[in-house]
């Protein structure tokens, strides 16, 4: 049966992760995904800078983390999936800050992976196209980086988990990485034949996909059982929102404009057994905190409701 | 290429004189005929629907006798389609008794192409592959011997006012309903129309979807619009933050891979029914200039190999950004600059003289004009009798990643 569960950002903080892992458990979710990129923002490192979070040792990590580790653990929160810090490279930066992000950030970020028993880390492609000429060159790229940490990713035993994602235009969000399914497929087939193992699978990101107009069915239907790990969030079709499912209507017949019923078929065509994950974030920022439960008990009952769906098809 | 302009809103549909004689007059002398204008699909049942009907083939007949006045050929028509968003309904036997009217009237002006939108409302998502394989290997049929190619269009639907890609909105599925359409009669007569303004509205990487469809794509239809709503503007004529929301860059970029010579056609009647009728003259020399920048933009390096030898004119960045995307395909044999203190010094390795060496190029040397003041150094240029003179332009280039060089 699939589980519930939602992103740690805005929940579990370091200064004492048991509260916000209770907090979880007592508005419904049962798994987490655990917010690594929030130790290495992303806006800094678009402007090449990066603060000193990775320059520790595996160890000071271990001992770091040992508590949200056992937080999560007392309170029967899974840590099912986790978010590497992104972007992995920066077209601008210099060879020494990229190299970095591939050396320290990324290698890392799988061994934190591993020390939660978590086995499926989500990572972006690389964001090249326009640079390049074409998306196959781009791919060229984030194929080399993938490829740097699969053996890793076989040791450890983790499926790094590329996301359909997007870029922009002037102010228009369009296409970026991982948006083409029959692509991604033969991709992630070709690489996971070489390393015999399942090194690479997929993150399906709803609000992304809405964004850029994907079919959701489709997607998912053509993904199959690359399908590892879900970004749920909703969107107006303009903006990069990560709010409730539901959320948003844009027709007088105030229906939701996020295609949920093809969300659901695709999941049901994709036999997908997995986590309902949610990333949600900037919602427990928007409400105030006073709200916070009752906001997680409505994201959780969300969960619940697609998932009482998935379950009465079989 | 051919560049071409859609009659939709360009015309009048009673009175095409006007309309027609501005677009003569500005140059333009390609029309896409857009059947739209006469069989409204959305009032379907209506009386005005039955009543336009019956007066559609003498506005048809007088629309053909203006063009032929004013030297128009028609080089595409466009089947009556149902908009994107309009209430699904089942009208297939409509839409299949419009396509054969644009079919016959193809035949009446001998224009080899009808673009005619696969039929997308009012069937189950998994039928429609049927539905259209049916609908137009029927079409095939009723246009026997005569050489017509019936041109595929990208959709998008609606859910609940959200737009979300539809069929034959993904390149490897659009060549193989054409492979399958095509092998079905025995010869190639399907084709593919990319619709540009489809591929914004959804965020599609339009440079995947124009590399993807290779030698299948006959017409692109252009447009601007904000990414949002189902806009037919003039090309950058919409913009935020001093950029087009519009992926020009990955059109451009994809025509030219595919070495693209078929028809490009301006889809812009909301811009047209804004402009004052008292304007359109002047907006519409502004739709051909557009027509024959985007169609140098697209042809760059047909003009590049057109010339055995290549010299370069400017020795700032658009001349380094030519030698990083195509000094290995075309050497420059060295630049020149009107700054004295260059000449005889090296720029990006290549040796830049004084113009006066221009003067000694052989008949078979290109002069490519590396630097924003193009006018005013083709005016010099033409003043000191040098011959073969052309632009470069590092707008569209097709790798913006120089450091690997």
């Amino acid at each position: 049966m699939v589980e519930i569960g939602i992103q740690t950002k805005n929940i579990v903080f370091d200064d004492n992760p048991e509260v916000g892992f209770r907090l979880m458990r007592e508005s419904g979710f049962s798994c987490c995904d655990f917010s690594l990129n929030s130790y290495l923002i992303n806006s800094l490192l678009y402007q090449s800078q990066k603060n000193d979070f990775f320059d520790y040792s595996v160890t000071d990590f271990e001992q770091k983390f040992m508590l949200h580790k056992e937080a999560a653990s007392s309170s029967s929160i899974k840590i099912h999936q986790m978010h590497m810090p992104y972007p992995n490279y920066v077209p601008n930066a210099s060879e020494a800050f990229n190299n970095y992000l591939r050396e320290v950030v990324a290698p890392k970020s799988l061994q934190i992976c591993n020390f939660f028993d978590c086995r499926y880390i989500v990572m972006h492609g690389f964001k090249l196209a326009r640079q390049l000429g074409s998306e196959e060159l781009e791919w060229e790229k984030t194929k080399e980086f993938i490829e740097f940490l699969a053996p890793m990713a076989k040791q450890l035993k983790v499926t790094l988990c590329i996301e359909n994602i997007y870029t922009s235009i002037g102010n228009h969000l369009v296409e970026g990485p991982c948006c083409d399914v029959r692509k991604a497929v033969r991709r992630m087939e070709e690489i996971n034949q070489k390393y015999e193992a399942e090194v690479l699978g997929f993150c399906f990101d709803t609000g992304h996909a809405n964004l850029v107009g994907l079919d959701f069915e489709e997607f998912l239907t053509i993904l199959g059982g690359h399908l590892k790990v879900l970004h749920i969030h909703d969107n107006d079709g303009i903006k990069d929102l990560h709010q409730i499912p539901y959320t948003f209507s844009r027709s007088r017949k105030n229906k939701s404009s996020t295609d949920w019923e093809g969300f659901l078929r695709g999941l049901r065509a994709n036999k997908f057994a997995g986590v309902l994950s949610f990333e949600t974030a900037p919602v427990l920022s928007s409400f105030p905190d006073a709200m916070k439960e009752d906001v997680l008990k409505l994201i959780a009952s969300v969960g619940k409701y697609f998932q009482s769906e998935l379950n009465k098809n079989g | 290429m051919i560049i071409s302009s859609s009659s939709r809103a360009m015309v009048d549909v009673r009175y095409p004189n006007q309309g027609l004689s501005d677009i003569s007059k500005a140059g333009i002398n390609s029309i896409m005929l857009d059947m739209s204008m006469y069989f409204d699909l959305d009032a379907f049942g209506t009386q005005e629907y039955i009543q336009a009907c019956q007066l559609c083939w003498e506005r048809i007949d007088h629309f053909v006798e203006i063009c032929n006045e004013q030297k128009i050929e028609i080089s595409s028509i466009y089947a009556p389609r149902i908009i994107y968003n309009t209430v699904k309904v089942n009208m297939l036997e409509e839409q299949l008794k419009l396509a054969k009217i644009s079919i016959d009237l193809a035949r009446r002006v001998h224009c080899k192409k009808v673009v005619i939108d696969p039929i997308v409302f009012g069937f189950d998502l998994l039928d429609l592959y049927k539905i259209n394989e049916k609908f137009y290997l029927e079409l095939a049929e009723y246009i026997g011997g005569d050489c017509i190619r019936i041109l595929l269009k990208n959709m998008c639907r609606n859910h609940n006012g959200n737009n979300i890609r539809g069929i034959c909105s993904n390149p490897k599925q659009v060549v193989e309903w054409l492979d399958c359409f095509n092998s079905s009669v025995g010869k190639n007569q399907f084709g593919f129309c990319l619709d540009v303004g489809i591929c914004n509205l959804v965020g599609q990487d339009i440079y995947s979807m124009v590399s993807g469809l290779v030698s299948n794509l006959d017409v692109v239809m252009i447009r601007e619009g904000d990414g949002t709503n189902d806009a037919n503007l003039l090309p950058f004529s919409y913009s935020l933050f001093g950029q087009p929301q519009t992926d020009w860059l990955g059109m451009i970029r994809g025509l030219r891979t595919i070495n693209f010579m078929g028809e490009l056609v301006f889809m812009i009647s909301d811009t047209v029914s804004t402009f004052s009728i008292l304007l359109r003259p002047s907006l519409y020399l502004l739709v051909k200039s557009m027509g024959d920048y985007f169609k140098w933009q697209i042809e760059m390096e047909q003009i590049l190999s057109k010339y055995s030898k290549i010299v370069l004119f400017g020795a700032g960045n658009m001349c380094r950004n030519y030698l990083k995307c195509y000094s290995n395909k075309y050497p420059p044999l060295f630049t020149c600059d009107n700054n004295s203190k260059l000449w005889g010094t090296s720029f990006c390795g290549l040796e830049v003289k004084n113009p006066e060496e221009l003067l000694k190029l052989s008949d078979d040397t290109g002069v490519f004009i590396c630097n924003l003041f193009y006018r005013e150094i083709k005016e010099q240029l033409i003043s000191m009798g040098v011959n073969n003179i052309e632009f470069f332009s590092d707008e569209y280039l097709p790798t913006y990643y120089f450091d690997r060089i």
